[in-house]
């Protein structure tokens, strides 16, 4: 048994209950939303208008252009929480509302001081929550070491501090069931606060990384549509604080002004989004990013030890990786609008298609040179190649093509076979919106795959047991496999 | 292109390992190539649609 899977959760499928990832009680399952709809929005502004008008009220006009609308709190089964009667009716308390209206939309926020022991400072559940966080995103130690910045932080923000520890009761399974209420307890604690915050329009980094924080847990509670739009509405936070510039092109890239803990974060948002382009590709994602080094540099060298330069070289590069990533979702995007628009003839369309298809897939490969150099830099100037002290045996894998492959991967080190399994993945779905039908054409996306199988087997000999990033791979098999799939071949038989 | 099954049944393999493992997401993976492979026309994301429901 897998007990440590942290990278199934990106595919949001692993039902057992004791892995990561899986809430096993659905009666505190918690049902805490919000809604980043701007529509709604207006449609909660216009009642609370003409609730306000109806009583003779003093309201303060309201602009329509909040940030982000505010948090539903939807009607919860039975459970400790429901002795909160919150409606799903009105959007707010009735309490809050009226508050909100009589103080008006500049009222400073009100921050609750933390009690002295009232701090999520648990040396156990540092290791855990910043270990997972880490290696789930492949953030080496960032996390682990910012996780003291966000304890810091989130004693003057109660927001920050009981989505921590709503997290914090979350990320130890075995507590998790029987921690379920209280998880969900400081999730009602830290929303109306949030809700407040967004309202009034004054946000702090603490409220911008709790969204972060709380897209995570609705991801690992498998509430995919939640997690989706607090990735949006921690966008929208962005951009409003102005720590993202938005170029005339659609792109962003973090301006000077990001903090390096929000830069973590942002780059976590960033992989998160990824997941959900993976099955959810008509989804609105993550705008196409402008790749910044500079910017990733200010927050891995705050975060990692700056003796470890060339670690510092290898997170940069994942960052460039990430950003292919989302450029790739977009080319896909972007390829399948063309290939339905009337304004193009199909052979307009398949030539454009082509052109960006050969842009990004020089993008992608010179990418993997990178990897390729750094490593080989790195070789050269410290420790050699530990050899595994067992192994296992694995069937090998039968290619009769492109043979000299295996011994290229048996040189690598297991970093950059994880690497070049990524890159190797987003090579062949940039090769899907122009040649959506599964099989071996184009060819680069037929090599692809035949990278994959040969890493992947190395990989296994090496370690043969899952200890983490599994879900990776697995996903980088299932391309493979869908190459290997061939039209002209049907159940196996040439056609 | 000569006939895969010999390299489609390497992955398939490797798959199931997976999924012996407690990978529950591996068996879904193996569902949705059997599909891809008796109907290599219909999309990648087509299938998604129907083995992976929770996505959605």
């Amino acid at each position: 048994m897998v007990s440590n899977c942290i990278t199934c959760a990106g595919f949001g499928i692993c039902d057992h209950p004791n892995r990561l990832g899986e809430f096993q009680s659905s009666r505190y399952s918690p049902s805490i939303e919000i809604i980043y709809d701007e529509e709604h929005l207006k449609q909660v502004n216009s009642r609370r208008h003409s609730q306000s008008s109806s009583t003779n009220s003093t309201t303060s006009s309201s602009d329509g252009h909040a940030l982000i609308s505010p948090i539903v709190l939807v009607k919860r089964p039975s459970g400790i929480i429901n002795s909160r009667r919150w409606s799903s009716e009105s959007v707010l308390p009735h309490e809050l509302s009226s508050f909100l209206d009589d103080v008006g939309p500049r009222f400073p926020l009100y921050i609750q001081l933390p009690q002295p022991d009232d701090s999520p400072f648990d040396d156990n559940m540092t290791y855990f929550l910043g270990r997972r966080l880490d290696t789930f995103l492949g953030l080496s130690e960032c996390f682990s070491s910012a996780y003291e910045s966000v304890c810091l932080l989130s004693t003057t923000n109660s927001v920050l501090r009981n989505v921590l520890f709503a997290f914090i009761t979350y990320i130890n399974s075995k507590d998790r069931t029987f921690q379920a209420a209280q998880c969900a307890i400081h999730l009602h604690d830290a929303i109306p606060s949030l809700q407040r915050a967004l309202l009034v329009q004054n946000i702090d980094d603490g409220n911008i990384i709790a969204v972060v924080l709380l897209a995570y847990l609705a991801f690992w509670w498998r509430k995919a549509t939640s997690a989706k739009s607090h990735l949006n509405g921690f966008l929208k936070m962005l951009l409003h604080a102005k720590y993202l510039d938005l170029d005339e092109y659609g792109k962003v890239s973090p301006s000077a002004g990001m903090p390096p803990l929000v830069l973590l974060f942002w780059r976590a948002a960033v992989r998160l989004d990824q997941y959900f382009a993976f099955l959810r590709p008509e989804d609105q994602t993550m705008p196409p990013i402008k790749s910044s080094p500079e910017s990733s540099l200010r927050y891995i060298t705050h975060f990692v030890d700056r003796s470890l330069a060339e670690n510092t070289q290898w997170l940069l590069l994942m960052d460039e990786l990430e950003d292919l990533r989302n450029l790739t979702v977009h080319y896909n995007r972007r390829a399948m609008t063309v290939q339905l628009s009337s304004n193009y003839s199909t052979l307009e369309s398949e030539k454009y298609i082509r052109r960006a298809e050969a842009k990004l897939i020089q993008k992608i490969e010179r990418s993997l040179s990178n990897l390729l150099l750094t490593e080989a830099d790195h070789k050269n100037r410290s420790a050699p190649i530990i050899e595994p002290v067992w192994s296992s045996p694995v069937e090998p894998f039968p290619a009769a093509y492109f043979p000299f492959l295996v011994e290229k991967y048996e040189a690598y080190s297991d970093r950059l076979i994880e690497a070049s399994i990524n890159n190797r993945v987003i090579l062949i779905h940039s090769t899907i919106a122009g040649s959506p039908i599964a099989g071996p054409t184009p060819e680069v996306r037929f090599r692809a795959a035949v990278e994959i199988c040969y890493a992947i087997l190395i990989l296994k000999r090496r370690s043969p047991f899952a200890v983490h990033g599994r879900g990776r791979f697995l996903q980088a098999l299932m391309f493979a496999g869908y190459t290997f799939c061939s039209a002209k071949c049907i159940l196996g038989i040439p056609s | 292109m000569q006939n895969l099954i010999t390299e489609f049944e390497w992955v398939q393999q490797r798959l199931s390992e997976e999924s012996e493992l407690g990978h529950s997401s591996a068996t879904k993976m193996i569902g949705l190539l059997k599909i891809a492979w008796n109907r290599p026309d219909v999309s990648f994301w087509e299938i998604g649609k129907v083995v992976f429901p929770k996505l959605r």
